[in-house]
Parts: C-alpha cells; sequence; structure tokens
C-alpha cells in the first residue's frame, strides 16, 4: 500500500467519516464504472458499490488489506458483481462469459483499463464547452459532421477542428498513459503482492 | 477552436484519421490514408489504439456523465446506521443546509426512525410512514405522538411567540406543557384547537376531524363559523369537513374513550393504562402489533382487559404493579 493510501485506509479504521466521504467520492466513478461494465445497469452498479463500501466501513477494523486499498475494494466490487449476476441472471450469456473471477494478470490489466478509461472521460470533461457538444454529437448521437454543423448553425470546418481537437485531447491521455512505465509497474507490484 | 493550429499539435494526419474514424473519407482521403497506415507500424497501431477508444473505450461515457458521486454517497450514508460518520470539524465545513435536511433524513431513517425531517421556510415536518408511531420531544417540554400515516408541520418560530402546529392528514396525540402566556394551538384548516394544559389526540382525515381529550381542557374552534366549544377530560368531539354532513359536529362525553376500531393492541393498552392509571405490560413485544376492534366503555380495567384477551386469544396475570398480557399457554390451561 502506498503511504497516501496508507494514511487514508488507517483514518477510515478509526472512523474518520470525513476521510471516507473523500475517498469514496474520489473514486466512486472508477469503482461505478468497473460494476458497470459486468452488470450493465447504473443503478444496480450503485448499489453494489455502495455494498462493498458499506462492508468496508463496518467491518474496517477487522480487515486486513495487504495490496492496496483501491485494488482490494475492486476485487470485492468485482465479487459482488459475480454474485449479482449469479443471484439475477440477467442474461445468461453475458453471465456465462464473466461467471469466472478474471486471473490476477486479468484483473490487473482490467483495472487498469478502467482507470485509462476515467482519464479519458476526464479529458472529455476539461474540453471547451463547444467542442465537448461536438464530440458528444459525432460520437454518441453519431451524428454526420454536415449534420452537426446544421444544428449548431457552425461551418463544417468549424466541426472538423472541435472534434480533431477533441480526438487530440483523448490521444494525449493514450501517450502520457503509455510512458507511466513506473508508475504502472508499481501499481503492478502493489497489486502483486496479496 | 477555428484555428488551423491545433492540426499542428503532432505529425498526425488528423485531416483523414478523423474522417476514418467517423466512416466519412472520400475515396480520395481513403487512399492517402491507406498509404499512411502501410508506411509504418507505429502509424497502424497508433490509429488502432484511437479506434479502440472511440469505438468501445470510450463507449460508457453515459454512465460516467449521470454518475453523481453526491447523490450516491447520501444514499451510502444512510445505510451507515448511526457510525459516527459525521465528526464535529466536518459539521463546520458543510456550507450546505439543505445537505444536511438530506442528511439528517437519511441518518433518521437509518436509526430506525419512521419520521421525514425537513427544514424549509416554512417550518419542519414531521411524517410518519404506514405501520411506523413517532414521539416528537418539542422544545417547550410538549411531546407528540406521531400514529402511522401522519403528516404535521411546527412553524419556524414554534415556542418564540406562538406554539402553533399544523396537522396535515393523520392521527397525533399531544401532551402539552401549559403555557399561559403561549397557547399551544393546532391548526387544522376548517378549524383549530388551542390547549388549556392538556393531553389530546387529534385524528384528522379527508372528511373529519375527531378530537379526543384525555385530560385537562381544550377550545376547539370551528373556523367557518368562529363557534368554540370546550372540550373536558375524556370528552370528544367530531367535525365533519366533507361533502356529507359538512360542518356538523358530534360530541361524546367521558363515555365514548374507549372504543378502537382495527387498532394496534399498543393504542388500547396506552388508552387503558391512561384512563386507569395502571401498568398494563406485554409478556412478548410481537403483540403491540395486534389489531382489534373493541368498545370498553364504562367497564372495568378488569373487565376491559378480559375483553382485550379474549378477542385476541390472550391471556393475562396480574401482580401488584399490574397487568401482563401474554400468549395463551394450553399446557396450563
Amino acid at each position: 500500500m502506498s503511504p497516501e493510501e496508507d494514511k487514508i485506509w488507517r483514518s477510515i479504521q478509526r472512523k474518520d467519516g470525513e476521510a471516507f466521504e473523500l475517498f469514496y467520492k474520489d473514486h466512486y466513478k472508477f469503482f461505478l464504472l468497473a460494476a458497470c461494465k459486468y452488470l450493465g445497469d447504473a443503478p444496480l452498479a450503485q448499489e453494489v458499490v455502495n455494498d462493498v463500501f458499506v462492508r468496508l466501513w463496518q467491518d474496517a477494523e477487522r480487515i486486513d488489506i495487504q495490496s492496496s486499498l483501491k485494488s482490494y475494494l475492486y476485487r470485492a466490487v468485482v465479487n459482488r458483481c459475480l454474485n449479482e449476476l449469479d443471484k439475477t441472471k440477467r442474461d445468461r450469456q453475458h453471465f456465462q462469459e464473466l461467471k469466472h473471477r478474471p486471473e490476477e494478470t486479468a484483473e490487473w490489466k482490467e483495472m487498469e483499463d478502467n482507470e485509462l478509461k476515467l482519464r479519458l472521460y476526464k479529458a472529455i470533461d476539461d474540453l471547451p464547452e463547444q467542442c465537448r457538444k461536438v464530440f458528444r454529437m459525432s460520437r454518441f448521437e453519431e451524428l454526420k459532421q454536415q449534420e452537426i454543423a446544421d444544428r449548431l448553425g457552425i461551418s463544417i470546418k468549424t466541426v472538423k477542428n472541435h472534434i480533431t481537437h477533441a480526438l487530440q485531447q483523448l490521444n494525449r491521455v493514450l501517450d502520457e498513459w503509455n510512458t507511466l512505465p513506473m508508475v504502472l509497474a508499481l501499481v503492478k507490484y502493489f497489486f502483486g503482492h496479496h | 477552436m477555428d484555428s488551423q493550429s491545433s492540426y499542428t499539435y503532432d505529425d498526425l494526419p488528423w485531416h483523414l484519421i478523423v474522417p476514418a474514424l467517423q466512416g466519412e473519407l472520400s475515396p480520395e482521403e481513403s487512399l492517402q490514408f491507406d498509404e499512411w497506415l502501410a508506411a509504418s507500424p507505429v502509424n497502424r497501431e497508433k490509429y488502432q489504439r484511437l479506434l479502440h477508444v472511440w469505438q468501445e473505450g470510450i463507449a460508457d461515457y453515459s454512465i460516467y456523465l449521470n454518475a453523481d458521486e453526491s447523490q450516491a454517497w447520501e444514499a451510502l450514508r444512510g445505510r451507515l446506521g448511526d457510525a459516527p460518520v459525521i465528526r464535529p470539524d466536518f459539521r463546520q465545513r458543510s456550507s450546505s443546509g439543505r445537505r444536511w435536511a438530506v442528511a439528517a433524513a437519511l441518518l433518521l431513517i437509518a436509526g430506525g426512525a419512521a419520521i421525514f425531517y425537513n427544514r424549509k421556510e416554512d417550518g419542519v415536518r414531521y411524517e410518519t410512514a404506514s405501520g411506523q408511531q413517532k414521539t416528537v420531544a418539542l422544545p417547550d417540554g410538549s411531546t407528540i405522538i406521531l400514529r402511522q400515516q401522519t403528516r404535521l408541520r411546527l412553524a419556524d418560530d414554534y415556542n418564540r411567540n406562538t406554539r402553533t402546529i399544523v396537522l396535515l392528514s393523520g392521527e397525533a396525540s399531544f401532551d402539552v406543557a401549559h403555557q399561559q402566556q403561549r397557547p399551544f394551538v393546532v391548526d387544522m384548516d376548517a378549524a383549530s384547537v388551542k390547549d388549556i394544559g392538556t393531553s389530546f389526540t387529534i385524528a384528522r382525515t379527508a372528511d373529519s376531524i375527531k378530537v379526543v381529550v384525555a385530560s385537562g381542557k381544550v377550545a376547539f374552534t370551528k373556523k367557518e363559523t368562529g363557534e368554540t366549544r370546550e372540550l373536558g377530560a375524556g370528552s370528544s368531539l367530531c367535525l365533519y369537513t366533507g361533502t356529507t354532513h359538512h360542518g356538523e359536529i358530534s360530541t361524546t362525553d367521558s363515555a365514548g374513550l374507549l372504543r378502537f376500531d382495527n387498532s394496534p393492541l399498543s393504542d388500547v393498552i396506552a388508552a387503558l393504562q391512561k384512563q386507569f392509571g395502571k401498568n398494563i405490560r406485554l409478556g412478548d413485544s410481537t403483540l403491540a402489533q395486534k389489531r382489534l376492534t373493541v368498545h370498553l366503555d364504562g367497564e372495568s380495567l378488569e373487565d376491559a382487559i378480559r375483553t382485550v384477551c379474549a378477542s385476541l386469544h390472550l391471556d393475562y396475570s396480574s401482580d401488584e404493579t399490574g397487568y401482563i398480557l401474554k400468549k395463551k399457554d394450553y399446557k396450563i390451561k
């Protein structure tokens, strides 16, 4: 566990509600996206994440975390998702694919992908408003460049520029991510030592 | 954003990559793009990476966008029970009053209290759900017991200039600490009840207001006509506010107090205790929710208890402290 995480974890064990709240809010989206990947249902995913955090809070004194707090919680969320799928068998095919808990290396990869995704989303959040709007219309509403230009009353060239800028920002996140071998090695190190 | 500068951010041919990702390459661009891909495995890798992000990597962005950690936290907090989540320093840091109202509501619910607390400009509201009952201790020493499905409101300045409570619906019993200068008033649109040092119960439905006085005296005022009646201990009054019998008042004196219609045993026992001043206990707390319809007017306490036990198939015993009601023990009988 990193010194920073260790400090947070000790605070939570001491029943420091403020530290717990901050940690929760900082990591909520990370775990929500992870749970959604398994469950495909945001309200259920929130319930699962909250279940895990309720248990963390209530049993904090008895929980012994050998790896990192984040990977401990990630594993707990995944396990809880698998239980949920088992219970509801809501999507048999999906369930078949996912019912085995991921191998350790795959789990680490999943967590890493999830972290990258979060960074990409934060980069989208950070785009200038009009740029973000154009990008969302292009990617999520699947509108053609001309359609976006017509709807927003801007030139097609501006639309292209906005989309280009957005993709460049995402590409920058990818570049940064791939040049973080030290950080990743550390993550792997903490994750690998149970 | 309309500048060309963004195109020169790096050496990638964005003018080809963007339409390629969107499937909008012209035949001519398509050729150029294929050439660029074929030129180097690095190019192919970079494009593949972007294509993956574009197609799958950001597919659940809407979930991220709609995720609200504050809302999720409030939901979580409601489940933490009475854990000491709120630290004193945290309280001072929080600037949002609304957030506190929500948190308080969640904590109260989590603590098992069937009460809804919501501070607005117009005062504090209390609400009970079906099957729940709640006692509210007021700052002036008075007590209100909200029966199930009851809503009432306290003025924000309660106990400063006035002591007014608005009973919006349901049934509540009031045990009032009398204050000469500040009368205790229960307001119900069509009528109001002013205490004169007393305990009483008001049941408000869509078409009636019923007041039962257990001790002391109250003044009941029908607002439409200004007509006022004083009700003493043991008397009750019903004002009809619906379309049938509108405005009619019926009253019952001392007798008529111990009439129960599908009431929980806990209510019946509370009324008997109040009436006779004897302690009545239940051998098993689950009995409290058993319901019964019974008229006990004019009966002695012993007879009343016998009647209650007969209707619920219970046994009772008595000692110097009072009566105990319990489930029938067939082995002894």
